[in-house]
């Protein structure tokens, strides 16, 4: 297989058409694409991605729904469709593989826009019931992660290639799919097949002889529940790879809504703090009512403390006049007694004229003064009784609560619309999504698992019987092959395809331990010419194709670092792609992220020689152009550069 | 490189080839698991697996499979 060219339009960033050659030739197999951040490298990848398998995948492997690949401006502009066309040559053959997805409003999930896929094989399009099928003839989807290599992906390779969990039996798979086991894996079914074909026309020949009648209805019993479990074990084993398929599709699906969930989650939230906003609200409003019921001046309170200090200003002025003319009248007695009499009351010497006239004076200023002063009587008692019946209003503290209940209550309010707005636009978020759904796909989920473990013991009891019915057939046929009378021709061709049978499915085992030998040392190869370490001497396989890093004395290195998990990752691909049946194009989204100087150069070193056609999408942090593209001089058939035409928008530009 | 793993596969196969034999198998059915039948058979199974055969029903297959041993079978007797 090799990419002619592909056209993308309204994907990511590429709004509108864009068409990217990629035909190369093997003494030139590198096309370069060179894109920043965010420009579209990874749109690119997926575009890829999608026209071949109607699917793209997000950050941590999560599939992506095609509605999140339509471009923002398209969207924008109500261009609602997207479209993706790849030309290639597979074994001489040219093909044009067209996938599209479109809508006629805004479509807010993958259920709202159509899908559709073209295929054109030799100028002749194929039926569409057919597309899938004819790609994954030529390059099946559970082997694209050998030949779609997302750099920035590599732990999920390690995590895949794990023990024990129903991706790393998936990856077993597809890797064997590509080194060829189910060629023989195959074989060995047919042959067992018709080897029960022929054991049943050897007691068909036994009957006919008469002999053995009770033996030959035993074993024909046997044969009958022999292909009866073979069916219903294949049965079953289908059922359970399409309920493991639809686990996966609905794990997929539920992890697809997880921004759902985080949005309801964030609803939830905001509908709580609403609830309790109002419930702040509600309460102070009726403190609020109970200081005003309490203190019913309090909206006039102002008006009330400018009456009271007045009041308190008269009761202070009306005291001080008291005061004032209690004293001049204790003067005025004096003054009078000293005017009206000659001689001094408290010496007895007689007073003189002169004294005398002065204390008249006085007397008469005296009485002046207090004439001013004077109060009229119970003034000054009116006065004290205003003040102290305004002193009640003096209460500060009751107004400092309202005041403080009142901005409480503001402040609440101010949330509960700060909360209800924020509540609307995730409401606005979800319009289209289903809450009951989310909660339909949980349900089928458990369903789901609960029916795999039903029917894998269900399977492992069906073995179980096999086996025992085999057991119980071999012994029955011994003895009926030993009575004569039986179709010899017949008993040769069983004991022929038993044979057969035997030979290839021991074949499977041997030929499935070269080929991970074969990979082993392939990966060493590849791994020892990529690694910088000296004191690597090479990597062992394990059943998953899991890889492990030995050192010089044999050694296993379990602990290795992020750039050492990407130049392992590198070298099983390298393996793999070396051993395969199958030669496909590789595509590389951000292989070097990781990696230092002089990995990156052995890396590029390597990198012609990983596939007829290698697409390298980089960034400048890390291949620079200048630097490193000395390591790839003359393996480049093509180079591109993303340029940025704007934040949502990007388009490619041949480097000269 | 699909012919490269074709070949170790039969390879594999034909150094078995006598281990699926019961230890009483007469000559002529130790004549007729030969390298020829082993090699096409598997070309046969191989076929449909990677190359032209794709499209190819899995009964027409099995048929073909089965044919190519009985054919061996009547070559033997013959002889």
């Amino acid at each position: 297989m090799k990419f002619r060219r592909i056209k993308i339009e309204n994907l990511g960033p590429y709004v509108g058409s864009h068409t990217l050659e990629l035909d190369v030739d093997d003494a030139a197999p590198v096309v370069l694409v060179h894109g920043e951040n965010m420009r579209g490298k990874t749109s690119l990848f997926n575009a890829i991605r999608w026209v071949l398998y109607g699917k793209a995948v997000g950050r941590r492997g999560r599939t992506l729904p095609a509605v999140s690949l339509l471009s923002y401006d398209a969207r924008d502009a109500l261009d609602y469709h997207i479209l993706v066309e790849l030309e290639f040559e597979h074994e001489g053959v040219e093909y044009q593989l067209e996938r599209q997805a479109q809508a006629e409003v805004l479509p807010r999930t993958d259920r709202d826009l159509q899908h559709s896929a073209r295929l054109r094989r030799g100028g002749h399009i194929q039926p569409a019931e057919n597309v899938q099928q004819i790609i994954s003839d030529i390059l099946h989807p559970d082997i694209s992660r050998f030949f779609l290599f997302d750099g920035e992906m590599l732990d999920q390779y390690e995590i895949l290639l794990g023990e024990g969990n129903r991706d790393s039996d998936l990856v077993r798979q597809s890797i064997e799919q590509i080194l060829g086991l189910p060629a023989l894996q195959l074989l060995v079914e047919d042959v067992a097949s018709i080897r029960r074909e022929t054991e049943a026309q050897l007691l068909r020949s036994a009957e006919a002889a008469r002999r053995n009648v009770a033996a030959v209805a035993s074993a024909r019993q046997a044969l009958a529940s022999i292909e009866a479990l073979t069916d219903d074990i294949k049965r079953l084993q289908e059922q359970r790879e399409g309920l493991l398929a639809e686990r996966d599709t609905l794990a997929d699906r539920l992890a697809g809504f997880g921004e759902i969930q985080a949005d309801l989650r964030e609803i939830e939230r905001l509908e709580s703090e609403i609830k309790d906003r109002e419930a702040i609200r509600d309460d102070a409003r009726a403190q609020c009512q109970t200081i005003i019921r309490e203190n019913w001046w309090l909206p006039v309170s102002f008006l009330m403390r400018t009456r009271l200090d007045a009041s308190r200003a008269a009761s202070a002025e009306a005291t001080e006049r008291f005061e004032d003319a209690a004293d001049l009248r204790a003067r005025l007695s004096i003054a009078r007694k000293g005017a009206e009499r000659s001689i001094c009351e408290t010496c007895g010497q007689p007073l003189s004229d002169d004294l005398q006239s002065r204390f008249r004076d006085e007397v008469a200023q005296l009485e002046k003064d207090l004439k001013v002063l004077d109060v009229p009587a119970g003034a000054l008692a009116e006065a004290l009784a205003e003040q102290r019946s305004l002193e009640v209003f003096a209460n500060t503290a009751a107004a400092e609560r309202l005041t403080t209940t009142e901005a409480t209550f503001r402040r609440a309010n101010i949330d509960i619309r700060r909360f209800t707005n924020e509540a609307e636009r995730v409401r606005e978020r979800l319009k289209g999504h289903d809450r009951t759904e989310i909660a339909a796909s949980e349900i089928q989920y458990e369903q789901c698992v609960r029916q795999i473990v039903s029917i894998e013991a269900s399977i492992k009891g069906h073995q179980e019987s096999l086996e025992i019915q085999k057991s119980a057939l071999g012994r029955l046929q011994a003895r009926i092959a030993q009575t004569p009378g039986t179709d010899p021709r017949v008993r040769l061709q069983s004991q022929a395809f038993a044979a057969l049978e035997a030979t290839i499915a021991a074949a499977v085992d041997v030929f499935r331990q070269e080929v991970r030998v074969e990979v082993e040392r392939q990966a060493s190869e590849i791994f020892r010419h990529l690694t910088t370490e000296p004191d690597y001497a090479g990597l062992s396989i394990n059943d998953n194709y899991g890889l492990t890093i030995l050192d010089g004395q044999g050694r296993e290195i379990r602990e290795r670092s992020a750039g050492a998990e990407q130049v392992v990752a590198l070298a099983l691909v390298g393996g793999l792609n070396r051993s395969a049946t199958r030669q496909a194009p590789v595509v590389m989204d951000t292989p070097f992220g990781r990696l230092d100087v002089r990995h990156r150069e052995n890396i590029l070193h390597f990198v012609p020689t990983l596939a007829g056609q290698v697409l390298l999408l980089v960034q400048s942090g890390e291949l620079d152009r200048e630097r490193d593209l000395g390591h790839l001089a003359g393996f480049i058939g093509r180079e591109y550069r993303i340029v940025r035409d704007g934040p949502t928008r990007s388009h490619f530009e041949v480097v000269a | 490189m699909t012919e490269r793993t074709r070949h170790r596969a039969t390879d594999v196969v034909l150094r078995l080839s006598g281990d699926g034999l019961a230890a009483d198998a007469n000559e002529l059915l130790a004549d007729v698991m030969s390298a020829a039948l082993l090699e096409e058979v598997l070309d046969i199974s191989w076929r449909h697996q990677f190359d032209e055969d794709r499209a190819v029903p899995r009964r027409e297959i099995k048929a073909a499979v089965s044919d190519a041993v009985e054919s061996r079978l009547l070559e033997g007797e013959e002889k």
